[in-house]
């Protein structure tokens, strides 16, 4: 008979069975736990830090990671509502506030996320609607070849010295909206009357060499040396600086903004305990140094001991968390339409 | 073969054929685009969400307003603008191109491919190398003293035309090439027994006989322009607005789907209409 058809029919089912015995595993021992995150550089740091040590101090868990962006995971969490699929989002403040307000999150406590009580007083959020695991700081960015003595406030983008020479993130991004809230500050004005930092934009324009909205782009005029200065955040400039470009980030006088990473358990998950699990581990003592390590987020577990290396580079501790400001997210969120039709016909155009 | 694709039945083998590509495109294409367009008529209220209901406001926003207007007429002339630049370079490579044989032919045509083999933002990033104040293309001027202070190329409509002109002449190239390879050469030798010169022999011949293929690469080409989205973002930036980087705006970082969904709908009724038109005068062409 035909030999080889025969083994191969063999083959074939050896093959078949091989995969029923594998699903079989994997659907009896596994839980699979799907998790959001910001993605790119930020998404291989949190795979060390936190994905893979996860998984192997839980076996039983299986974490699948998903990129979305904050405005995305917003969306999805409304449209998931009756059937959630994605069980841990990563947002912001702002985004997470939101999904508290409209009744889309699972609460944690200090007795489901025992790591919660290890925190800096200063991260603790109403009812614990969801877990803060860390915080940059809105920082100035500048080349430390080009720009001597380091800038000091935000005056010093108005410096005719740097004309050319500077990048004002546009006021879609995160980065520019701190900007310009710091920008009200720095003129002396409140949300509701925002024409003096118009009036100081549309003599800062001519200047503005180009107005980026992702942190790529930022990274890419620095180390092609097209812009010396530019507002930022501290882990992107650490982060920079760490591939050898020239960069260094201050907080000007005028204080800083933290801009902040949540973790929100969408409410009606199905695997809660792994939920809980997982958002404790991310704010654990181990997690948050390798985060601070790999990806330079500042620790908001006031627990962990960074090493002096890192303790340097990056925003921490106390007295820095005490100088950083958290500005009205709620209402800035209500004018930013308006901030951002005029930025786009008076200082854009 | 099955009974029902010979004789009896023949005029359901095309819908059989038909059938997926329709399917597919009903359901993930006019679906969307329906519901996308019942969104352009909703009302939207910053903090609260998407308001149903049934109204022209944002389209009135956009056409009553002249910094919309002028975004989407800004648009349009990009398109014009990227669809002679690739015509200029595009009909000589063409040409080149049908008249080219065997590997000779491979080998121009794999290089006219290449643009499209890099993903789009790679290829902008690589732009953004050569185009800076920094980059390659002025560092290798100003070393030369060919001169004096930096070109502006990144930042402005310069680049954004550069780049796109670059990504979408295979569509300009490939399709002209084609409508030349159709032209039937005992044209050309009937032409020069007849005494013609070359100009004469362009103009007479190649030039009109050419033209559908002209039409449909500018339509490509006008078209990959006005929905071209990563390459005016990073080149050009905030500076230059087009219809796609505030459609994004309005979506993305603003959450104003429907007044988004209502731009969105301008362009493609501005697109339809310019292609309708250029089909016409294609059709009108060949039945003249």
């Amino acid at each position: 008979m035909n030999i080889r058809g025969l083994s191969r029919r063999i083959a074939l089912a050896l093959f078949a069975a091989l995969l029923l015995a594998l699903g079989a595993q994997s659907a009896r021992a596994q839980t699979e736990l799907v998790v959001t995150n910001y993605g790119g550089t930020f998404e291989d740091g949190w795979r060390k830090a936190v994905v893979e040590p996860f998984e192997k101090a839980h076996p039983d868990i299986k974490i699948k990671l998903v990129q979305k962006l904050v405005f995305e995971s917003m969306a999805l969490m409304r449209a998931q509502k009756d059937d959630v699929k994605i069980d841990v989002f990563m947002m912001d403040e702002v985004g997470a506030a939101q999904a508290t307000a409209e009744g889309l999150v699972q609460p944690v406590s200090v007795k489901s996320v025992p790591h919660l009580a290890d925190l800096y007083p200063e991260f603790r959020v109403p009812g614990d609607s969801f877990a803060k695991f860390m915080y940059v700081a809105a920082v100035i960015a500048y080349n430390t070849q080009q720009v001597k003595p380091a800038p000091q406030s935000y005056k010093d983008f108005w410096n005719a010295q740097y004309t050319g020479r500077i990048a004002i993130n546009n006021l879609d991004s995160a980065t520019g909206l701190s900007f310009f809230l710091m920008l009200l500050k720095t003129e002396g004005t409140a949300m509701d009357r925002p024409d003096p930092a118009f009036a100081a934009m549309k003599q800062l324009k001519p200047g503005i060499l180009t107005f980026p909205e992702q942190h790529a782009q930022l990274a890419q005029l620095f180390t092609q040396g097209d812009i010396v200065m530019a507002p930022w955040v501290s882990d992107r400039v650490v982060g920079l600086a760490s591939k050898g470009v020239p960069v260094a980030w201050v907080l000007p006088k005028e204080g800083g903004i933290l801009q902040e990473g949540g973790l929100v358990i969408a409410k009606g998950t199905k695997k809660l305990q792994a939920a809980l699990q997982y958002v404790n581990f991310a704010l654990s003592v181990e997690a948050q140094a390798a985060n601070a390590k790999y990806t330079f987020l500042s620790p908001t577990n006031s627990k962990v001991v960074l090493d002096p290396q890192t303790a340097a580079k990056i925003p921490n501790g106390l007295k820095i968390i005490k100088t950083l400001t958290r500005p009205d997210w709620k209402r800035a969120n209500e004018l930013r339409p308006q901030w951002i039709d005029r930025w786009n016909r008076e200082v854009t155009q | 073969m099955p009974s029902w694709f010979s004789k009896p039945h023949r005029s359901f083998a095309p819908w059989a054929l038909l059938g997926p590509n329709l399917l597919l495109l009903l359901l993930c294409m006019a679906g969307p685009l329906l519901l996308l367009a019942r969104i352009s008529f909703m009302g939207y209220e910053a903090g609260h969400g998407i308001i149903p209901a049934w109204q022209l406001a944002n389209y009135k926003k956009f056409f009553f307003d002249p910094f919309y207007r002028g975004i989407l007429w800004g648009t349009l002339l990009l398109g014009a603008e990227v669809t002679a630049l690739c015509l200029v370079l595009g009909f000589p490579l063409a040409y080149a191109l049908s008249r080219a044989r065997g590997l000779k032919r491979a080998v121009l045509f794999f290089c006219i491919l290449m643009p499209l083999l890099t993903s789009t933002v790679v290829r902008t990033f690589g732009w953004m190398i050569l185009l800076g104040n920094n980059g390659f293309i002025n560092h290798t001027l100003l070393r030369f003293h060919l001169i004096a202070a930096p070109l502006r190329l990144m930042y402005n409509v310069t680049g954004v035309l550069i780049a796109l002109g670059e990504v979408l002449l295979p569509f300009m190239v490939l399709s002209i090439d084609t409508a030349l390879l159709n032209i039937n050469p005992s044209l050309y030798e009937a032409a020069r027994n007849l005494g013609a010169r070359d100009t004469r022999i362009f103009f007479r011949i190649t030039l009109p006989l050419s033209l559908p293929g002209i039409v449909s690469g500018c339509v490509l080409v006008f078209t990959g322009t006005l929905s071209a989205f990563v390459t005016p973002t990073l080149i050009a930036g905030a500076r230059f607005k087009v219809m796609s980087t505030i459609i994004y705006q309005q979506a993305m970082a603003l959450l104003d789907w429907p007044f988004g969904a209502a731009i969105a709908f301008t362009m493609l009724i501005a697109i339809l209409i310019l292609f309708v038109a250029s089909l016409r005068l294609t059709e009108r062409r060949r039945s003249a």
